[in-house]
């Protein structure tokens, strides 16, 4: 009798041990979770301090459907004083902009949607180009001078011509150049600085005009 | 009927969900799949026009609101339901024929949209139609048959239970 209840009490003990493992499991989860945010969190703060506009972060909640264009929502709208054309960087690169403001969402195009056009300069022989959007994160150049300084691997950035995007905000790196005798102007591929497969937070800059 | 118009559409809310998080990262070379278009062609051939009608209005104008297309994608599903709504009444549940369907539609939603993208002043490369056309068929077959076999048990389970409590009429989801 003794030996049956010896082993339905471990029986109990087992039981509860097993469960106590499985919440335990599920609190390391949300801390691993939480350690994760943070060090995203602290990264973006920094490059919002290390930035001179000023900025406000901002969650990503939905990546709008479709093989034709590409945008993503974020949960910040026009309550938090997003406007349309407000730039869009991570802590690697630039995003894209606002096109769109509801009042607590708003859409933004990135830069690989082949409706964007940025003007980029060279950070090396500070030539500019205008780079568009290729789809699959990467950019195609346009309206290349036929005498354009320009190697694989050259960093690209903001130009800061035509008053919507900073200066220097890093675009991405030249990852393909073609050159021939017929076509006086260079091809070129860029790849992007900024991983926009994992974005989970990103940062609203205030334009640079009002 | 006013049951099964809710329940549509909280099938088509969750499928337009389903696709701008789960299939946003989940894709074939970079490719995603068209749910909505599934969700359409597997009510058409089940539930008839009517039901259809009511997807594609539903899903088009949820893509819309993102998609900045003008209207575009409810256009396109409700081109979809008047094409296919003939053929699927005849076909019922012929596997080929619907997957051939779904190939065309698939292909000619992809052609409308880059030739709506053209007319307005963007010029997306060609090699990205042709990226993009076989990809999205192969996904879009592939999610047609998961959800088509989804959608027969369903069927089966809801005839069941209406059996179990005397209804009669077994002909529904």
């Amino acid at each position: 009798m003794e030996q049956y209840t010896s082993q339905a009490r471990l029986f109990d003990e087992n039981q509860q041990l097993k469960q106590k493992t499985l919440k335990m499991e599920e609190v390391l989860a949300r801390l691993t979770e939480l350690e994760k945010e943070n060090a995203r969190l602290k990264e973006l703060l920094q490059a919002s301090r290390e930035n001179p506009l000023p900025s406000q972060m901002a969650r990503v909640i939905y990546h709008v459907p479709g093989n034709w264009y590409e945008t993503l929502l974020v949960d910040k709208g026009k309550g938090a004083g997003i406007r349309e054309n407000m730039v869009v960087v991570s802590t690697q690169g630039l995003i894209g902009k606002v096109v769109r403001v509801d009042q607590s969402s708003s859409l933004v195009r990135l830069i690989t949607d082949p409706q964007m056009e940025i003007s980029a300069i060279n950070q090396r022989s500070r030539d500019v180009v205008i780079l568009q959007g290729n789809f699959n994160k990467e950019l195609k150049g346009k309206l290349i001078p036929p005498r354009a300084d320009l190697q694989v691997g050259d960093m690209m950035v903001t130009s800061g011509l035509g008053g919507v995007y900073p200066k220097g905000v890093p675009i991405g790196t030249i990852s393909w150049i073609s050159r021939n005798d017929a076509d006086p102007n260079p091809k070129i591929k860029a790849v992007l600085a900024a991983d926009l497969n994992h974005l989970e937070e990103v940062l609203i800059l205030s334009p640079t005009t009002p | 009927m006013m049951l099964q118009g809710l329940f549509l559409f909280f099938l088509t809310f969750f499928f337009w969900l389903l696709e701008g998080s789960f299939f946003s990262h989940w894709t074939v070379w970079g490719i995603k799949p068209d749910l909505i278009l599934i969700l359409l062609v597997l009510t058409l051939l089940y539930r008839g026009t009517g039901y259809g009608l009511f997807v594609s209005i539903t899903g088009g104008l949820l893509m819309d609101s993102y998609l900045m297309s003008q209207g575009f994608s409810t256009l396109f599903y409700l081109a979809v339901t008047f094409f296919l709504s003939p053929f699927l009444v005849k076909i019922e549940e012929d596997g080929m024929v619907l997957a051939l369907l779904v190939m065309v539609v698939t292909t000619l939603q992809n052609i409308f949209f880059f030739l709506w993208l053209l007319a307005s002043g963007t010029h997306p490369s060609v090699f990205r139609l042709i990226q993009v056309v076989p990809a999205q068929i192969l996904f879009n077959l592939l999610l047609l048959i998961i959800c088509y076999v989804l959608f027969r048990y369903f069927r089966i389970l809801i005839n069941l239970f209406r059996k179990r409590h005397g209804d009669s009429e077994t002909t529904t989801y």
